[in-house]
């Protein structure tokens, strides 16, 4: 009787191709068995949508199928993703939720949690099965791209592996993370990304391989420093020129400077001075610079004002910076009058 | 063994399917609020590393000691192929599966950049002149059953390239190893329980379906 383990090919190709990948032109995707334990390789012709069964029989090892993209100038490959399949490898399943609701890739800032869900099934219950049968493992990998790094062309094989665990039981769970563990010196500073993958434990001749994973990307907290006004500054005739120094805006967020009168209170919603907001788009944190310049009619009184720099995003509404200032118009005439006699 | 599994591997559907099942959703601040620190996120980290959920789950198995992840952010698929190159464009194919190189041609393996990368299908469509492609069997391929001899002689005469497929795509050859006698008695004393391949699900430890590079009638002429 033939060992005729088939599995169903999905020509997945550009179905699940990440976004970098979302344009085609310039890539060649292959798709590869590789039949274990020799790493014997076929490479599979598929359209580019739909589903055909694989007609190489998986070898009792298993096999691995792997879903490259090939671009040239410099010829470079990109693993895209990696199914292993055997007689009873596990299926699972990873996916991170955060507050941004970003589909492409999961994002999230310095100092917001997130969630891991992981969905396992096909483990066996029978206490004589093989451990890869009966157990996955779990990895936590961070890593911290380069100064303004965006995650291009990073050697992902450089991550720390924070932490492993084993699942052994099938059905969906959470992990909630307050925090993200990116390497950096300044917590609110850092700047890379976390990796949760299952693998299969390694069995007979087949490896460890990976069942599924995904990666969540931190960015920076914003920052904004204020020159030309602080609390000694005393507006008596025109209001000075303000510059607001802004780094690491968070991708897709609104940033504007307010004012209103009186001390510092948080949640006060004050007046926009006219100018002073910023829209940042993109896929990437953003470093800016807002210039005030004739913002006279956001003072008009005088007395105490406060001038807050707020950014938006996903993560609700923070305040980056703020200073105190006051406003002295009326003219005092400090004089003598004398007469004649 | 008899059993006929059919697995679905959807690898994309079959995520989105998975998580039907409701994911935790947040609440979103409506208050303005001032940013956080450096030191209350350093104080949070270190709480959380103390309390990791992955560590909840169970104590992990395996190697604990590697990391199977480097196995999986290390690859590169060209260094993992066989590069054919020509006038412009170039195609990939898994190593072992070219099994004749006449000696003029072995300028053509190299990568190199400018060039347009090409499916095997059209890469070949476009180099018959000086590609030919011999389509072997699944036991061929892996090791577990010898080429013909005859037509492996004749190849070596080929003033063609020879390119292994299977079904179309190319595909490695592994070198046959002959069972040893008493695997081949053992064998025909189970009734072909393994599957009439001739498949057996090795012990731990065993050679079999692993490469080996020394005899192999298999072995390619040339190693581009």
């Amino acid at each position: 009787m033939s060992h005729c383990l088939r599995i169903a090919l999905f020509s997945l190709a550009l179905s699940i191709a990440p976004s970098v990948f979302g344009q085609t032109t310039g890539y060649t995707f292959f798709v590869r068995q590789v039949q274990m334990p020799a790493e014997a390789g076929w490479d599979i012709t598929v359209s580019q949508q739909g589903s055909q069964l694989s007609p190489l029989a998986i070898n009792p090892y298993g096999a691995r199928f792997e879903l490259w993209a090939v671009k040239s100038s410099p010829l470079t490959s990109y693993l895209l993703d990696t199914t292993y399949v055997n007689s009873y490898v596990p299926v699972a399943s990873v996916q991170i939720q955060t507050e941004d609701p970003y589909t492409l890739i999961p994002r999230t800032r310095a100092d917001r949690p997130y969630y891991v869900s992981i969905t396992v099934s096909g483990l066996s219950s029978d206490p004589m099965a093989p451990d890869a049968a009966k157990s996955v493992k779990m990895l936590r990998h961070a890593q911290a791209y380069p100064a303004n790094g965006d995650g291009s062309n990073l050697n992902r094989s450089l991550a720390t592996l924070v932490s492993q665990g084993s699942i052994s039981q099938n059905g969906f769970q959470v992990l909630q993370y307050t925090v993200n563990a990116v390497p950096g010196p300044d917590r609110t500073k850092v700047r890379g990304e976390e990796r949760f993958s299952v693998f299969s434990l390694a069995d007979y001749g087949a490896p460890e391989s990976q069942l599924n994973s995904q990666f969540v990307q931190i960015w920076p907290m914003s920052e904004a420093s204020v020159t030309g006004l602080n609390s000694s500054s005393v507006v008596k005739g025109t209001a000075p020129d303000v510059t607001i120094t802004l780094t690491d805006l968070y991708p897709d967020s609104v940033t504007h400077a307010q004012v209103y009168p009186g001390p510092p209170v948080l949640d006060t919603a004050g007046t926009t001075v006219p100018g002073a907001s910023l829209v940042i788009s993109g896929t990437v944190p953003r470093n800016e610079q807002i210039f005030l310049k004739n913002w006279d009619e956001a003072i008009p009184n005088d007395g105490q004002w406060t001038l807050e720099v707020l950014t938006t995003t996903a993560f609700g509404v923070d305040r980056l910076a703020y200073t105190t200032f006051t406003v002295d118009r009326a003219i005092k005439v400090n004089g003598a009058v004398t007469s004649a006699d | 063994m008899k059993t006929r599994l059919g697995i679905l591997a959807t690898l994309t559907f079959l995520t989105t399917h998975l998580f039907a099942e409701t994911a935790p959703r947040f609440e979103k601040s409506t208050k303005m609020r001032d940013a956080v620190t450096h030191d209350e996120l350093a104080q949070k980290l270190r709480m959380s590393a103390h309390n990791d959920p992955i560590r909840n789950l169970g104590p992990a198995m395996g190697k604990v000691d590697e990391d199977p992840a480097k196995r999986v952010t290390d690859r590169d698929l060209v260094k993992e192929s066989t590069v054919l190159n020509y006038r412009g464009f170039l195609t990939l194919v898994p190593k072992r599966a070219v099994i004749h190189t006449p000696a003029n041609y072995e300028d053509r393996f190299k990568p190199s950049d400018d060039v347009q990368v090409q499916s095997w299908a059209d890469f070949f469509k476009g180099n018959r002149g000086w590609i030919r492609t011999i389509e072997v069997s699944r036991e061929q391929a892996m090791g577990l059953a010898p080429m013909d001899e005859a037509i492996m002689t004749a190849l070596q005469e080929s003033t063609q390239v020879v390119v292994a497929t299977f079904k179309g795509g190319p595909i490695s050859v592994m070198p046959y190893v002959a069972p040893e006698p008493e695997a081949e008695a053992g064998a025909e004393g189970s009734s072909g329980a393994e599957g009439s391949q001739g498949i057996k699900k090795p012990e731990p430890g065993s050679q079999q379906g692993k490469p080996k590079t020394d005899t192999a009638e298999t072995k390619p002429t040339s190693k581009p």
